[in-house]
């Protein structure tokens, strides 16, 4: 399940991701960040404070919005990124490719 | 029946081609269609005459053919239907059509009235009232028809085929129905799509026009209706055409399938009172058994697709293992083995061997993001051209930076790739490898009985595919005899208990410490103990793993090698 919420005066989109993130749901993450690309939109964030799972269809998901917003010179930011999900994003080493914020107040940006 | 296309996008919108028997669409000069677009392929598709119908086959074209843009392999055009062949676009027309539109009236306009409804759940033989001889020999008769007409369609499995046959003995039984029709609802359910239209008189090319309104309480209510007066209707009166065919009545059925309307069935003659109520509870029971049969059609279509599915899916395993090394390296005291389980037909994972020199072997595992028949179509291109970049650059480092870049470049945004490549020299007796975004390969040192994932000497590189100008690292190890490289996905360590307990490196670990140090026991035993972990549970990712091993000299005797033989 997936929430967007603008801030920031509507220069901000934060796409809050639920539950699981596989390859049964990337869908509608990858549908989201398609309708949030260019435009007046300048950073995307993805709260996952409540995402539990994530398999590889999910973080090639992540993946291709990191690589889609950069595309549109817009900012990326992964947020609040606990338990399973952030292990995986370690083992992957996508600390090292974008900023991830791990919510507590440690911030594993490059 | 004659038919031809009309050009509506492409190279020449508006051009006509009447269609012969055989007529093929392509790009190849012979073509009766010949369109000039480089993404279509030589001869893309065919439309010819079966039964007096046209119908379209895709010849396996490279980007496919669509009917009002349905993929399509084979289908029988109706009216209007929009075919599409790359970026053309093509209307079909039927020339002798009867009528083949049927137009649904908006909602502002006025209903006819309706005169009798009857519940299109309850059956036939609910009706109490049959209790006198002359009841109940109607009844039977009723019945006798329903029985017969039940039969004949229950045969016919095409979709498009049963429609028409129901129109057809629906027009046997109602002899005074001038004109019929066939709405299903969409795959969504949100839209009525005509499917089948019939006319009894010729050379008649009006278009129909239905009542919303009437189409609605059919569904919803699941009511078959008989009306009396639709020629009183304002919106009859509008339509002129109409008014001159002097509509006088009209019945329509709801086509029931598992307590569902799926679609609905619709007649209607000229003639005031042309139908009476108990043809609307004939025309409610056949419409009951058409509306099993086309749910067995529907089935039966669905088992085909399906069926063709597997067989693709088949065919993908057989051509994904064909990217797999037939044969295992030999090199001189080494041993290698390799275990591939794939948790589908198709998968991800990879792993592959590339001869570099008389000296050097290269050696890579890895695995694509997602399962399925993408992640195998984009593995068979990796190893292509892993090979390639793995003889062009001699460190693995530069191996897999080249490799990333090809990967970037290859415009799948959310594919990456996790791998370790390796390049193992023979008389050196040394393992070089980078990872990118891979878990490290695990060593186990014969003479100090040591067992440890192996540390790069700086971090793992990204995945592939993540950034362009990703540059990675390599580690180094010295083997000696008895040594033995472990190189798997995460399959392996991620693989799942009943009780949801992954099996993990620690396990993985703690089990090739035991035993013997031989390559062939290594892997054996790493896939024993995880398949005692997993038991009974199904799994859910690829599983890979390489193992190489440094043998001892044939003078030197170990207890290793004497406990394999």
């Amino acid at each position: 399940m997936l929430t967007a919420e603008l801030t920031d005066g509507g220069e901000t989109c934060v796409l809050a991701l639920q539950g699981s993130l596989d390859g049964l749901t990337v869908a509608e993450l990858q549908k989201e960040v398609e309708g949030r690309l260019g435009g007046s939109i300048r950073q995307l964030v993805l709260d996952m404070s409540r995402l539990e799972f994530i398999d590889s269809s999910g973080v090639g998901a992540v993946v291709a919005a990191f690589k889609k917003t950069r595309a549109h010179r817009q900012g990326f930011l992964v947020r609040n990124l606990r338990g399973q999900p952030l292990e995986i994003f370690r083992l992957l080493r996508l600390d090292r490719a974008f900023v991830i914020d791990s919510g507590s107040g440690e911030d594993d940006a490059p | 029946m004659m038919g031809r296309l009309r050009e509506t996008d492409g190279g020449s919108p508006g051009r006509t081609y009447e269609l012969k028997d055989v007529c093929v669409l392509g790009r190849a000069m012979d073509c009766q269609v010949h369109i000039r677009d480089l993404t279509v392929s030589r001869r893309h598709a065919r439309i010819s005459k079966v039964d007096g119908r046209y119908m379209i086959e895709d010849l396996g074209s490279g980007n496919g053919t669509y009917v009002n843009e349905e993929a399509v392999t084979r289908r029988f055009l109706s009216h209007s239907d929009v075919i599409r062949v790359s970026n053309a676009r093509f209307r079909f027309e039927q020339l002798d059509r009867r009528s083949d539109s049927v137009t649904m009236a908006g909602p502002k306009e006025s209903a006819p009235r309706i005169v009798t409804t009857v519940d299109a759940r309850t059956s036939l033989l609910a009706k109490p009232e049959a209790s006198s001889p002359k009841d109940v020999a109607r009844l039977a008769s009723r019945l006798q028809t329903v029985y017969a007409v039940s039969e004949a369609i229950s045969s016919v499995l095409d979709v498009d085929e049963l429609l028409t046959e129901i129109l057809n003995r629906l027009f046997e039984v109602f002899p005074r129905a001038d004109r019929g029709f066939i709405m299903l609802r969409n795959e969504s359910g949100d839209r009525l799509i005509p499917k089948a239209v019939k006319r009894r008189r010729t050379g008649d090319v009006e278009e129909l026009v239905v009542s919303r309104t009437i189409l609605q309480q059919v569904l919803q209510k699941q009511q078959a209706v008989l009306t009396h007066d639709a020629s009183e209707d304002s919106r009859f009166k509008k339509g002129q055409s109409v008014a001159q065919s002097g509509i006088r009545a009209m019945l329509a059925a709801p086509l029931v399938y598992r307590s569902e309307a799926v679609g609905i069935v619709y007649l209607d003659s000229p003639g005031i009172a042309a139908f009476q109520s108990a043809d609307l509870e004939l025309l409610s029971g056949i419409s009951r058994q058409a509306a099993v049969a086309l749910g067995n059609a529907r089935l039966h279509s669905e088992l085909l697709k399906r069926q063709r599915l597997e067989r693709d899916l088949h065919l993908a395993e057989r051509i994904q293992q064909s990217f797999l090394p037939r044969k295992l390296p030999k090199m001189e005291r080494f041993t290698f083995c390799a275990r591939y389980d794939p948790a589908y037909e198709v998968g991800g994972d990879f792993y592959d061997f590339v001869k570099l020199d008389e000296d050097r072997l290269g050696i890579v595992v890895g695995d694509v993001s997602g399962k399925g028949v993408g992640a195998a179509l984009y593995m068979a291109r990796l190893t292509r051209d892993l090979r390639y970049y793995a003889l062009a650059e001699r460190e693995p480092k530069r191996v897999l930076a080249r490799l990333n870049q090809a990967v970037v470049e290859g415009g799948q945004d959310d594919i990456f790739v996790t791998l370790v490549y390796g390049v193992l020299d023979g008389p050196r007796r040394v393992l070089e490898w980078s990872s990118a975004g891979h878990m490290p390969p695990i060593l186990r040192r014969r003479n100090e009985g040591e067992v440890r994932a192996l540390d790069c000497t700086t971090e793992a590189g990204l995945p592939l595919g993540v950034m362009p100008d990703a540059t990675y690292d390599s580690g180094l190890v010295e083997l000696s005899a008895g040594d033995t490289v472990l190189i798997y996905t995460d399959g392996l360590i991620e693989a799942m208990s009943p009780e949801k307990e992954m099996f993990g490196q620690e396990r993985l670990l703690a089990c090739l410490g035991e035993g013997s140090s031989h390559a062939d026991a290594v892997l054996e035993r790493a896939i024993e103990a995880c398949s005692v972990h997993v038991g009974a549970a199904p799994q859910f990712d690829d599983t890979t793993i390489v193992c190489a091993g440094l043998d001892y000299p044939e003078d030197e005797t170990h207890e290793d090698v004497q406990a394999l033989d």
